[in-house]
């Protein structure tokens, strides 16, 4: 680990940013334990959902994919920021900016969320049906909601990790915050039960701005919260 | 330890925010009204549960301009300013969602079943929603506050988080009632009131002082507690 | 007698009749008159009350 870090270079943010990407990659493969605690997680819900009930309606469907999206993300990315030491978070910024450090930890958190939306895509498609239409460009959409989730996640659990009970209270702190997103998700995923050529590009639009509002946010708020 | 930002002892801000309160009370019941069916004469709650929300959004927005300057400054005055100014935000907002069930329950709500019956239905509106959010919003950033222990860093946080939410929130809740209007049509029958078409200029020159005056009131408010909570840490650190 | 009663009755018929206005402005449109009191009188209260809270703060923040 050190002399992967002591390649972080402040003149190339580029770099830099992918060296700390890869630090969190290295960690995630080395400590596996993590990403299996959150796949069994996904799995356990659904399996609980499928013998509490069977097929259910699209609405139902989709409140409930969206629901465990959301649980499956706190869990996910929340460890992203409190899963390492104090002193190792001093060690990283006498490293490299603030900016790198958080638009890599956010890089990570989306690739990481994305994939586990898409395998809990696949558990729900094989447990309780799929009333989609389009498989592919429902893919799609559970990328983009995944991504929307995580980012907004990971900013508060970075805040949530200066807090005192931190697991609690990345809860209190999202699940407002992360409502509209959500509705325009569920807006976006409802309409491809009904019409297979509907797609409504306004909402999407909206996502995505509302994500590089987030995106933007980090960076400008993120220095602040670290610094001691 | 710093003293309470002189315009908190000015006199003339108070004394015009009462005026226009009384005024309110005075001109919005006797004023003319247009008249709507349903609506009837509850249509003056315009100047009193309508301005809970205005006067909310306003505290709100005062709170997170605070929590920038302290960002800037690091001033505990802006910290506790920021605080406060949400805080009476918050009891607007309350008094929003309580007076707006009781409109609702008269003229909203089917008559023919019970109120709490037809709430859940209510409060599926785009602008409850917003309300709600936002109330849930400011409510965890007091739940943040008081959970860490160090005042500076606790400041600092609650200060990040509050314009984070805040940057999140005001685009999503004037986003929200025209994504789902335009999803749901059917629901455009909804006898709520349009501020912009709907109230004629005779309500306009009630509604907006009314807007000043509770805003001013709220103010108050909360300048009377950001100097009493100045005062108490002078007491603990002379 | 004769004239009291006539009188007594002319007072009742009055009363009946809204045509004599004595001070009546209390009881016109509905007595919508009455909730402005009423309202009036709450904001007088709550600014008595938020005046004097004022005062005192500012005694105590001149006196430390």
């Amino acid at each position: 680990m050190p002399e992967l870090l002591r390649k972080v270079n402040i003149q190339q943010p580029m770099q830099a940013i992918w060296t700390l990407f890869k630090k969190d990659l290295l960690l995630e493969i080395r400590q596996q334990y993590s990403f299996y605690g959150i796949l069994l997680y996904a799995l356990s819900t659904l399996f609980v959902l499928y013998l509490s009930m069977d097929a259910p309606e699209p609405r139902v469907w989709n409140g409930l994919f969206w629901m465990i999206q959301l649980f499956i993300c706190t869990n996910a990315v929340a460890k992203g920021f409190l899963q390492e030491s104090r002193g190792r978070w001093l060690y990283y910024f006498t490293l490299a900016h603030p900016i790198t450090i958080v638009l890599a930890k956010l890089l990570f958190n989306t690739i990481l969320m994305g994939l586990m939306s898409l395998i809990s895509l696949v558990l729900f498609r094989l447990f309780l049906g799929a009333p989609f239409l389009d498989p592919i460009r429902f893919f799609g959409i559970v990328l983009l909601g995944g991504i929307s989730l995580s980012l907004v996640f990971s900013f508060l659990a970075a805040i949530a990790a200066k807090a005192q009970q931190n697991a609690a209270i990345l809860a209190i702190l999202g699940f407002p915050l992360i409502l509209p997103q959500l509705i325009l998700l569920q807006q976006i995923s409802t309409t491809q039960f009904t019409d297979h050529s509907a797609f409504d590009l306004i909402p999407v639009a909206l996502l995505i701005g509302l994500d590089a509002l987030v995106v933007i946010l980090s960076t400008i708020l993120f220095p602040f919260i670290w610094k001691e | 330890m710093s003293q309470a930002p002189r315009y908190m002892h000015r006199h003339w801000w108070k004394i015009s925010g009462i005026i226009l309160l009384a005024y309110t009370i005075i001109a919005g019941l006797l004023g003319p009204v247009p008249k709507l069916p349903l609506l009837q004469e509850t249509i003056r709650n315009l100047y009193f549960h309508v301005c809970m929300w205005f006067g909310m959004m306003i505290l709100f927005t005062v709170s997170v301009v605070q929590a920038i300057l302290y960002l800037r400054k690091m001033d505990r005055r802006h910290d506790l300013a920021s605080r406060h100014f949400a805080g009476v935000g918050m009891l607007y907002g309350l008094l929003g969602y309580a007076t707006g069930a009781l409109w609702a329950a008269y003229t909203w709500a089917d008559p023919n079943i019970p109120f709490a019956e037809s709430f859940s239905t209510i409060a599926r509106d785009p602008k409850l929603i917003g309300a709600a959010i936002s109330l849930l919003v400011y409510f965890a950033y007091l739940v943040l506050r008081d959970s860490i222990p160090d005042i500076d860093r606790r400041a600092r946080i609650s200060a990040v988080y509050n314009i984070f939410a805040y940057v999140i929130l005001f685009p999503a809740i004037w986003i929200l009632p025209r994504v789902l209007e335009s999803l749901h049509p059917g629901q455009d029958g909804n006898p709520a009131l349009d501020v912009k078409n709907d109230i004629s200029s005779g309500m306009r020159i009630v509604f907006y002082p009314a807007v000043i005056g509770w805003t001013l009131l709220g103010v108050w408010i909360a300048t009377l507690r950001i100097r009493t909570e100045l005062l108490k840490e002078k007491q603990y650190n002379p | 007698m004769n004239w009291l009663h006539t009188s007594s009755i002319q007072l009742l018929q009055s009363a009946a009749k809204p045509a004599v206005s004595m001070a009546e402005l209390m009881r016109s449109d509905g007595r919508i008159y009455v909730v402005i009191g009423v309202m009036l009188t709450i904001l007088s209260g709550i600014t008595l009350y938020l005046y004097r809270l004022d005062k005192k703060i500012g005694k105590l923040e001149k006196r430390s």
